[in-house]
């Protein structure tokens, strides 16, 4: 703060890329706010979820000495689903001595409040229960945020930077962007569910302090989408996520899809006699490389889900570099005293050379296939488990017949061709 | 489950004024009523040729704003301290 009791910078949102560019640009010498709407970071914030290695370990080193963080990921499974059957995958490396691990399971109410107070003990103002209406502009120039009717709710800086999240008011009262449209957003809709960390290990074959995360397909109807299992210390988070434009035709509410899921054979064992803890829903941007806007003008940047900066289910590493990034350029410019869009442009330099930019482009070569591919979704997963369930049935049929009628089923149903043009299109879907 | 026992597990601060801000005028020209179904906590409902709309549990998710086809949904932040708190989110 100057004389006149001016910030540096003002940052609003305090997720996971707000509070990466607060605590970028503070230790850099910033006099930074951070402005979060909830009563505390993480009110209003949900993920599945997973917390990755990277790149929070660049930002507070062996943070998971500290941090509140949930389990290690050491079982990662996959499973195609269909109505009443499931095949499941599962990956799992030997976890024994070998932490610091690539992923965490966390609850963001507990990380993001935590990972804020780090933000403040590097210099930075926060507030909390602090929602910003609007940015105030100037000759064309970004040169605050409005938090509230009158001047007393304005507030000045050389700089603001949006990490406000999906929603992103901001970033569209920028005209960096426009709001989102239903085929540019997914739903997720989650439970927590209570279960004893005795029951969690067992159930999900783990050691104590180990953890699973699961992703399944076949669950949303054939529409693009899926649930998620993931192993917390003493409860599940358990969800479905639906492209928004895909629910709008479904025609389904939401949470009767995450009843289904729960219900489907292949999940109830996890969960039951768990007890429900909280019923969460939030968007997830989904637009690809495509919906990335422009990430700067005078006097702002853009970082996170404000960007559009998530290739689901990463998304909080992806919102972490990208607020990094926003905070260097900042003291890039800081140091050249000038926070105009030319100097500011160094911020998308630096985010093209990044993982987070690539990254969105390879999901952004699937995502038009998928969107308009009803066999990924429902199709493949009924199709491998229904010939699964007739091969794997023993009835004294010949296995020579049934794997006849497996190719002849496959064939009329799909054809290899095309199962081939679906697989390649695809290919940003893999892990 | 149903829609009131899951909200009962959630942490609220009701504002008293509503901060779902709708216009009308148009939901009887609306085909599909999207609001009312993608709506996550059910604050929409259809009801005798009128759109019902609370927001007490709104979980603040935005999506009923980016499905309303005529734009007519604006989703304002409660005011300090109000809305849904997640205690595990
Ligand atoms: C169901 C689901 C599952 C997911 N699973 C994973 C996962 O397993 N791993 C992963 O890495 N990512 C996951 N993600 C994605 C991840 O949650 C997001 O990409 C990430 O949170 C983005 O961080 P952010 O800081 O950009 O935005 P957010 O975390 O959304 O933070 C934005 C912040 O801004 C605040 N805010 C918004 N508007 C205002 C305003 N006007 N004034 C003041 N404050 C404001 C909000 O309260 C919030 O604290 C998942 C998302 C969902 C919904
Ligand atoms: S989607 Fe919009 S126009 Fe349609 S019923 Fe709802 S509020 Fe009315
Ligand atoms: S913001 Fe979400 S929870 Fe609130 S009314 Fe709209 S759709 Fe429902």
């Amino acid at each position: 703060m100057d004389a006149e009791g001016k910030f540096d910078a003002i940052v609003v949102g305090a997720g996971p890329a707000g509070t990466t560019a607060a605590l970028t640009m503070a230790r850099g010498g910033m006099k930074v706010a951070l402005l979060e709407r909830g009563e505390y970071p993480g009110a209003k914030n949900v993920f599945g979820g997973v917390l990755y290695r990277w790149p929070l370990e660049e930002i507070i080193p062996k943070f998971w000495e500290t941090a509140p963080l949930e389990r290690q990921i050491v079982d990662h499974r996959f499973m195609v689903m269909s109505k009443d059957s499931g095949l499941l995958l599962s990956f799992k490396v030997d976890g024994r001595g070998k932490a610091p691990y690539n992923g965490y399971t966390a609850i963001r109410a507990k990380f993001d409040k935590w990972y804020a107070s780090k933000a403040e003990e590097a210099g930075v103002t926060l507030a909390t229960s602090a929602v910003v209406d609007d940015i105030i502009m100037k000759d064309g120039k970004v040169v605050g945020v409005r938090a509230g009717p009158g001047i007393e709710n304005e507030l000045y800086a050389d700089l603001v930077i949006a990490a406000d999240g999906v929603n992103s008011g901001l970033a569209v009262r920028a005209g960096l962007r426009e709001p989102p449209s239903p085929d540019q957003v997914a739903l997720g809709v989650k439970e927590v569910v209570e279960l004893p960390a005795e029951a969690i290990e067992a159930r999900f074959n783990l050691r104590k302090g180990e953890g699973t995360r699961m992703e399944t397909m076949g669950c949303t109807h054939g529409k693009m989408g899926g649930g998620f299992v993931y192993t917390n210390a003493n409860s599940l988070s358990v969800g479905v996520v639906i492209l928004l434009s895909h629910l709008m035709e479904l025609k389904m509410k939401p949470y009767e899809l995450l009843d289904e899921f729960k219900a489907h054979p292949s999940i109830e064992p996890f969960i039951e006699g768990g007890k429900a803890k909280e019923y969460s829903a939030h968007l997830i941007p989904e637009a690809g490389y495509k919906g990335v806007p422009r990430l700067y003008r005078d006097g702002m940047m853009i970082a996170g889900d404000a960007a559009y900066l998530c290739s689901y289910p990463e998304g909080t590493n992806l919102a972490m570099a990208s607020g990094m990034l926003a905070g260097k350029a900042a003291l890039h410019a800081k140091k050249n005293n000038d926070f105009s869009a030319k100097t500011l442009s160094v911020y998308h330099e630096m985010m093209n050379e990044s993982y987070v930019i690539k990254e969105m482009k390879r999901k952004d070569s699937s995502h038009t296939a998928m969107l308009n591919n009803p066999r990924i979704f429902g199709l493949y997963p009924d199709l491998i488990n229904e010939i699964l369930a007739d091969v794997l049935h023993v009835n004294g049929e010949t296995k020579t017949a049934k794997h006849k009628r497996a190719k002849s089923k496959f064939r009329d149903k799909v054809g290899l061709l095309r199962a081939l043009r679906d697989a390649y299109s695809t290919r940003g879907m893999a892990p | 489950m149903k829609i009131e026992e899951r909200l009962f597990l959630d942490r609220f601060n009701v504002d008293d004024k509503n901060h779902l801000v709708v216009d009308t005028s148009k939901c009887l020209e609306c085909a599909n009523k999207p609001c009312t179904t993608v709506c996550p906590v059910d604050d929409y409902n259809w009801d005798n040729g009128k759109l019902i709309i609370s927001y007490e549990g709104c979980v603040e998710c935005g999506a009923c704003e980016v499905v309303c086809p005529f734009d007519k949904i604006k989703v304002t932040y409660p005011p300090a301290g109000k809305g849904v708190s997640f205690r595990f989110g």
